[in-house]
């Protein structure tokens, strides 16, 4: 029953462990910039971006996060894609250089990084202008810096402040972590560090009203959002998911630390999907430890383990390429920006608008205008506007929130059932159509 | 013995054929749920592709389904000419052979975990008349899935022999491409490795590395296939987006008494003792697999994961391969008492006892089918001859398919719900159409879907409790199919010229 092909694993992982930076760095490069080409237009994705970038001067300065983006906000849209994708390839390099001073094994590093760089969860804060790819990037060099020896260690302080000021559930994941560091290198010092750090992030959270969670900037599932494969735009590729299922019950007691950073992690995500990022960054450990369960051990069917590794390789990469094309819908298209810009040339300034909850941050950032609408809100009015059957159902609420303006893109028009609701409705009389491109609608309420 | 044992499985693999057969033919009908496979088939045999998109079904969507097995069927169309062997005489061959195919597959499973070849007889018997397999009319997937799924737990319990791990392979490819309801066995296999380890038994490596293999490749077909369903519907894939108001159709809360009327009450008790004495006495590797298959079902049928129906035929088949094993220990128990008639009177008593538990269900399964009536078929056949034009047409969503097979119209739903946003609200709307008494509204949806043609089937009339639409009127519905069966022509509209 033994067959005995030749082994292509041992030398493959070899090389890729000798020259993993290389290979994460151009890996993550392809699958960031490939986005940008398909669209021809290197704008933002995802509607946090515009919010950030339009909330950005509003905010005072001890919102080091929010300075960080407010200097980038001066630039073109452009030149902050760039930027971001550069920030993405330095927070590799960061993760390689912190790997190899804790002296974690070259090719469970090399995977992890490859597995990091084709992540929905680590590509999407990159690909528009994150709160999540400023944690991360500070966060890295902070933990960096901490990680050299000396009295430059303390330097690290600089940017993991930069980290705090984005949320508590950012800040409390932050401390965890630098506590399991601290435990890991069994070093009193990172423990009393790890302390400073939590009573600063407890002092800015209460101090500077920052709120518990950042967002949410979508509609939030928890299956979805970390199972890119099942309609999210963030998480893991659900092969990572079964390799991480099969890492995480594969000799538990070499790394209790990776488990409670695992537990914490699944906790936040459970109390928030938006902090879908921590979980995933675990889970893709545990998938690379769950990758070398089963494959460095030698099969009794050599031939059936290269054609399973060729499946993995397979479907991460066809998750890859799946998830790619459909990032392209998180950017509104040029069709829509020309009706913004008709918005922003054709309406008053102080006009109130209601779209839905994504689309509100376009029309904030490129139309200049304010919205009744957002993923913050916690009431139901928007589903009660979108699902108004009657005229005297929906008058009341419109005028309750002063809305002038509807705004209807394409892709939320043919999300709205035609034969009721609001589009049935913008048929009376009181309602006038007054821009209209390829789908795209902008109505007056008289 | 093993000669004599052959020619009996032969006669009972020829007598389930026969049996099913006869069944089979006594109507032309087919059940509702095979039109959409007939239709691929038909596709498939004149185009060389499936249809994935299908302007027949909801008045045009797109599809998405694993396409082996009408590639399999369309391949038998092919080679034999229209004439000698039509396709519909196929369609009642086919399914049938490979579910008589059980029979050869059961015998053999049976013989591998008990070394009897009177007690596999038996249990290959019982997988001949099992009730629950008695859908003779059905031309689905399930034919060719639920006989390569026991092949593939076949070639399993039988690595260590030659060539078996590729046997495994290509049935198990097979079966990815069949159905997505491979998944019974994903989860049986981590039930097996679960269990095992709980027990202390120590797996054989060859095992473990083809349950990872499997994994990963089920994983990756399903995905490579769906995912655009995927993406659209999440976790709710399992569910294949079925409306709300008929859900319960397809997984009913499931109740013993149903389970033993399927399974057949000998099969039952005697599969529920094996089960019992092998979680806590006994240590047999094989039966473990099995009865991990049989948690496995239970509970992803208790979580509503798996389709009732498809669950039981898995089920009931897997008791009737541990059959064999109760059939030994009581011949074994036998042996050791001074009963000297036993080795005529236990067969004898057995196949009476089975005969008498199995035959009648299993006759009564086949002729309480759910398919067209003869009418329907025959307005439909009409319909289609007549009206040359595609236009949609109003029938419950169960009788769509079957409509769109025989008239080649378009139908406003059918049993296919995936990717399709609005389903519940078209079953909702079908009812209405059905039953209200306000022609306006009646009209209006008319107007929504298009209808051109609306029809009164006896399902319908049963369904509805309607002897007729409510809202007919002369000047807005013109009678164009007056028999069991109503078919008339929408002539109003409610929208402006």
């Amino acid at each position: 029953m033994t067959d005995e092909p030749r082994n292509i694993i041992k030398p493959v992982f070899k090389h890729l462990a000798r020259y993993h930076l290389f290979y994460a760095i151009i890996t993550a490069a392809v699958v960031l910039l490939l986005p940008l080409f398909v669209i021809g237009q290197p704008l933002l994705f995802g509607s946090e971006s515009y919010y950030n970038l339009q909330q950005a001067p509003q905010q005072p300065a001890y919102h080091l996060s929010f300075k960080v983006v407010e200097t980038m906000s001066h630039l073109p849209l452009s030149a902050i894609s760039i930027i971001q994708i550069l920030a993405a390839l330095i927070s590799l390099t960061f993760l390689f250089k912190i790997g190899t001073t804790l002296r974690i094994n070259a090719k469970k590093q090399s995977l992890f990084l490859l597995l990091l760089a084709v992540s929905p969860a680590f590509i999407i804060p990159f690909l528009g202008l994150s709160q999540m790819s400023i944690f991360i990037l500070f966060s890295l060099l902070g933990f960096y810096i901490l990680t050299k020896n000396g009295r430059w260690r303390c330097f690290s302080i600089i940017f993991f402040a930069v980290a705090l000021t984005i949320d508590a559930v950012s800040s409390l994941f932050l401390v965890t972590l630098l506590t399991t560091y601290g435990f890991y290198k069994r070093d009193k010092n990172i423990y009393y560090f790890s302390g400073a750090i939590a009573l600063a992030a407890i002092t800015a959270f209460l101090l500077l009203h920052l709120p518990s969670v950042i967002g949410p900037f979508h509609q939030q599932q928890l299956s979805a959002d970390f199972i890119s494969d099942l309609g999210g735009y963030s998480g893991v590729s659900f092969f990572l998911v079964l390799l991480a299922i099969i890492g995480l019950f594969s000799k538990w007691k070499d790394s209790i630390e990776m488990y409670v950073l695992f537990i914490a992690a699944a906790v936040l995500y459970i109390y928030s999907p938006q902090t879908v990022l921590f979980i995933t960054v675990i889970t893709i450990v545990f998938a690379a430890k769950g990758f070398f369960v089963i494959f460095e051990p030698k099969w009794q069917l050599s031939s059936l383990k290269n054609f399973t590794l060729l499946l993995l390789l397979l479907g991460v990469l066809f998750s890859s390429a799946t998830y790619e094309q459909r990032i392209t819908e998180l950017q509104p298209t040029a069709t829509e920006l020309e009706v913004l810009a008709w918005i922003e040339s054709s309406t008053p300034k102080d006009a109130r608008f209601f779209t839905s909850s994504e689309d509100s941050y376009y029309l904030q950032y490129f139309a200049k205008r304010e919205t009744a609408t957002s993923f913050q809100r916690q009431d139901l009015t928007e589903k009660h506007i979108f699902e108004a059957v009657y005229v005297q159902d929906l008058f009341p609420l419109l005028e309750q929130e002063d809305i002038r303006y509807i705004y209807l893109s394409a892709d939320l028009r043919e999300t709205l059932p035609q034969e009721q609701g609001l589009l049935f409705l913008l048929q009376n009389e009181r309602f006038k159509l007054a821009h209209s491109q390829e789908g795209n609608e902008v109505w007056k309420v008289r | 013995m093993k000669e004599k044992a052959n020619y009996w499985l032969a006669f009972i693999f020829l007598a389930a054929l026969t049996v099913r057969l006869v069944l089979a033919f006594s109507t032309p009908a087919f059940t509702y749920d095979s039109y959409f496979n007939l239709r691929q088939v038909d596709y498939i045999s004149n185009n060389g592709f499936p249809q994935f998109h299908d302007e027949l079904s909801y008045s045009g969507r797109d599809l998405r389904f694993l396409p082996l097995f009408h590639y399999f069927t369309a391949l038998f169309d092919l080679i034999t000419p229209d004439q000698f062997i039509p396709p519909e005489i196929i369609a009642k061959i086919i399914p049938n052979l490979l579910i008589a195919s059980l029979v050869i597959i059961v015998y053999h499973i049976s013989d591998k975990m008990t070394g009897s070849k009177t007690a596999s007889l038996f249990s290959a018997g019982i997988a001949a008349f099992l009730p629950t397999l008695y859908e003779t009319n059905s031309f689905t997937v399930e034919a060719l899935f639920i006989p390569l799924i026991f092949l593939i737990t076949f070639c399993f319990i039988n690595l260590k022999e030659k060539n078996f791990v590729y046997y495994y392979i290509i049935a198990f490819l097979a079966a990815c491409l069949t159905s997505s309801a491979t998944f019974l066995i994903i989860v049986g296999f981590g039930i097996y490795l679960l269990l095992s380890a709980i027990e202390g038994k120590k797996l054989q490596k060859a095992e473990v590395e083809i349950i990872l293999f499997s994994l990963f490749f089920y994983v990756w077909t399903q995905f490579l296939f769906f995912k655009e369903v995927l993406a659209s519907e999440g976790m709710s894939f399992i569910w294949q987006n079925i409306p709300q108001q008929i859900m319960r159709w397809y997984f009913p809360q499931p109740s013993l008494l149903d389970t033993m009327l399927s399974v057949s009450i000998i099969p039952f008790l005697a599969g529920i003792y094996v089960v019992g004495r092998s979680l806590f006495k006994l240590k047999n590797t094989k039966e473990f697999l099995y009865i991990s298959l049989v948690i496995s079902t239970t509970i992803l049928t208790w979580l509503r994961l798996v389709q009732f129906k498809l669950s039981i035929t898995f089920f009931s088949i897997i008791l009737a391969i541990f059959f064999a094993s109760f059939y030994k220990e009581m011949v074994d128990f036998f042996k050791r008492t001074r009963i000297k008639s036993w080795k005529i009177g236990l067969p004898a008593i057995t196949i009476i006892l089975l005969a008498a538990t199995m035959i009648f269900p299993a006759l009564t399964t086949a002729k309480e089918q759910s398919m067209p009536s003869m009418d329907a078929i025959q307005a439909f056949r009409w319909f289609g001859e007549t009206i040359p034009q595609k236009t949609t047409t109003l029938v419950q969503f169960e009788e769509g398919n079957a409509l769109s097979y025989y008239a080649g119209k378009r139908n406003v739903m059918d049993d296919h719900f995936s990717l399709q946003k609005d389903a519940e609200q078209r079953i909702l709307d079908i009812s209405t159409m059905y039953i209200t008494t306000f022609q306006t509204e009646a009209l209006g949806l008319f107007d929504k879907y298009r209808v051109g043609y609306i029809i009164l089937t006896p399902k319908a009339k049963s369904r509805f409790s309607v002897d007729n639409f409510h809202y007919i009127t002369q000047e807005c519905f013109e009678p164009i199919y007056n028999q069991e069966v109503k078919i008339y022509r929408v002539r109003c509209t409610l929208k402006e010229a």
